[in-house]
């Protein structure tokens, strides 16, 4: 597992790449449209600037907090993130690709095929193996979450290609 | 004035879907409050895509009284389980968990309930006289002083929830960069669109919210080992002599109600703090032969009087100024614009009955809470035995339909698991969730005011200086960042010291 340090380092970049990406957009985009300047009413690229600029400053700071700290404590014994086991993590990930996969599949094969599937992966994630309870269990909560939805709330689920639809 | 707010309120108030939804959720909010790992925050996040599509004070109470119910609701799991259902029912732990061993389980939730119930209402009194108060006196504000007032909301929320305050800067500013996407109100040019149709309204905050908060909390919630386990926890029916019990401490009543409102009203302090504050003064004021600790009622009372204080006071500034006390309150501050309402002195201007509506749900929602909570303990117990493995799958099923509820769009489902991963990353980080989401909210007021604060200046930025009240909040904002400085110190030396303590330990 990752140590808070590593993490620490990964979200610091990913804000980094945030801030590079708002100076690009007002240095091209944002220039090309003619709001990279003028007065407050014109200029809509001065707000985002000052915050990437301060942005900028803190993950300066940030960074070099990171950098002392690691000098002075190569890797802290007590992390809490290297309590962690692989198996944990591989099912939170594994819970994070079958919610992914749910959610490409969803539109195209309308919300009654994939739902069931979904919980009852998840289901299976989690360690159930009573494939029968899990599937009854899978289809009932997909019902229930649809009736309340579609009855009380008027939402209309997504039927997919086949326009499948429970007429309640 | 005041009673014209609720006289205006009434009518929308006394509907039976108002009042319907209010009871419904107080019995929400006591079960995501309950539930280990959710909470007021959840309850709301989980269910704001449907109440926006309600009339506004059926939604409002509908909200509100999860905010409510969720806030007591942590209580029964800390009290049966010593497990606190959220972080705002840590101190009850201290003496509810020994009120149950010793048998009187019962009577530790009918006092929690109780105290809450009459904390709620003591907050919901201070609401009602002095948020119509506050917002007469911002009446006069203009866009220097809402700026300010924006920047206020956001140091002050960094300063005051604890870690790091480099990281709580960050997380904030990432808020407001991420509501600077979509069309420019002013030049209605197009800002890191990339091209794209659906991101010309920006990002919707649901899916943003529920992506940061919910998603990456199932993801923890993964990594659990009991997922199958289903907790062993009798059931406990609380009678209404518990109302007496609680009475009996009311003196602790009123002053930790006091207490809880007071810390509610500025933001970021919450109900953690104010629930310990109280718990410290109570223990401090105790009479011999009350064992705090080892359960006390007076305990109980102080605590839970204290958290549920909290709302009111929170809602005070969320309603009259427009700026957000805690994330609970922002959500609340969210609805309400995406239903059409920009909370601070307009509101109370042009919509007294909705200012009113809200003031009767929050009142309603404190009385139902007593109903509820004493009535049917017996549920929200026996949903403490729902094992995760039903839970996790429901929720995620519950934030896509949710969210895809929202304007039944693909885009937000995508926007909702990259924002999913974002959250774990910061949560894994140690970068707090609250501010992106109060930065998210707060950054089209801060943006727009500024701007126009610009347009009608003269001499630029000395605007913000001319005016009294800005120049004060200017002070204030100044006198935070030399907070923030000094806590960075404070926290830094400590976490050396800390460190330097572990080294000699393992040296020894």
């Amino acid at each position: 597992m990752a140590s808070s340090r590593t993490l620490n380092f990964i979200a610091l970049g990913f804000l980094l790449a945030v801030i590079v990406t708002v100076f690009w957009q007002i240095g091209t985009d944002l220039k090309e449209q003619g709001i990279a300047s003028g007065g407050p009413y014109d200029n809509a690229a001065s707000y985002p600037r000052s915050i990437a600029i301060f942005v900028a400053v803190l993950l300066a700071f940030q960074f070099g907090i990171e950098i002392l700290k690691g000098k002075a404590a190569p890797e802290a014994k007590g992390d809490r993130l290297m309590d962690i086991k692989p198996p944990d993590l591989g099912r939170a990930g594994m819970m994070l690709v079958v919610f992914a996969i749910y959610l490409m599949v969803l539109t195209t094969i309308g919300y009654h095929l994939a739902t069931a599937p979904m919980i009852f992966a998840i289901m299976w994630n989690c360690g159930m193996r009573s494939a029968s309870k899990m599937m009854l269990l899978s289809l009932a909560i997909a019902t229930g979450f649809a009736f309340v939805f579609e009855v009380f709330l008027n939402v209309v689920l997504p039927l997919g290609i086949w326009n499948i639809f429970i007429p309640w | 004035m005041i009673f014209e707010f609720l006289n205006a309120g009434l009518d929308v108030f006394l509907s039976p879907l108002a009042l319907g939804l209010t009871f419904a959720g107080i019995i929400v909010g006591l079960v995501v409050g309950a539930m280990p790992g959710l909470g007021p925050l959840m309850g709301i996040i989980l269910l704001l895509p449907i109440a926006i599509g309600l009339p506004p004070v059926p939604a409002m109470g509908f909200l509100i009284a999860i905010f409510v119910g969720g806030s007591c609701g942590g209580s029964i799991s800390a009290i049966l389980l010593r497990i606190p259902g959220t972080p705002l029912a840590a101190a009850t732990l201290f003496d509810g968990y020994p009120m149950a061993q010793k048998g009187r389980a019962s009577d530790a939730i009918g006092i929690a309930i109780t105290s809450s119930a009459i904390g709620g209402l003591i907050g919901g009194v201070v609401l009602v006289f002095c948020a119509p108060i506050l917002a007469s006196f911002a009446a006069n504000f203009a866009p220097p002083e809402y700026t300010m007032l924006a920047i206020m909301g956001l140091f002050a929320i960094v300063v005051i929830s604890g870690g790091s305050i480099i990281k709580g800067l960050l997380a904030g500013s990432f808020g407001l960069l991420l509501a600077t996407v979509g069309t420019d109100s002013f030049s209605t040019g197009l800002r890191f669109t990339f091209g794209s149709n659906n991101l010309l309204n920006g990002f919707h905050i649901v899916a943003v919210v529920v992506g940061l908060f919910a998603i990456s909390e199932m993801a923890a919630q993964m990594m659990s080992r009991d997922l199958l386990k289903i907790p062993d926890v009798k059931v406990a029916r609380p009678g209404l002599h518990t109302i007496v019990l609680t009475m009996k401490h009311y003196v602790n009543l009123i002053r930790s109600s006091a207490i809880g409102t007071l810390f509610g009203a500025i933001p970021g302090a919450g109900g953690v703090i104010s629930s310990f504050t109280s718990y410290a003064v109570a223990k401090a004021a105790a009479k011999p032969g009350e064992d705090y600790g080892e359960g006390a009622e007076g305990g109980l009372v102080a605590t839970e009087a204290a958290n549920n204080a909290t709302v009111g006071g929170t809602l005070v500034p969320t309603l009259s100024l427009g700026i957000p006390g805690d994330a609970s309150s922002a959500m609340l501050l969210g609805a309400l614009l995406i239903l059409g309402f920009i909370p601070g002195p307009a509101m109370f201007e042009n919509n007294p009955d909705v200012v009113g509506g809200i003031f009767m749900v929050y009142l309603a929602a404190n009385v139902f809470l007593l109903i509820a909570g004493i009535l049917a303990t017996p549920i929200f117990v026996y949903v403490l035995r729902i094992p995760k493995v039903y839970l996790i799958p429901s929720i995620l099923l519950l934030c896509s339909i949710g969210t895809f509820a929202l304007q039944a769009s693909v885009f937000d489902l995508q926007v909702m698991l990259v924002f999913g991963l974002i959250g774990i990353l910061f949560r894994a980080a140690n970068f707090p969730l609250a501010p992106v989401v109060i930065g998210m909210i707060l950054g089209p007021i801060l943006e727009a005011n500024l701007r126009r604060s610009l347009l009608i200046s003269r001499d630029g930025y000395w605007i913000f200086l001319d005016r009294p009240v800005s120049a004060t909040l200017v002070g204030i904002n100044a006198l935070l960042l030399v907070a923030m400085a000094y806590l960075m110190i404070k926290r830094a030396r400590g976490a050396k010291q800390s460190g330097m303590t572990k080294a000699i330990a393992l040296h020894k």
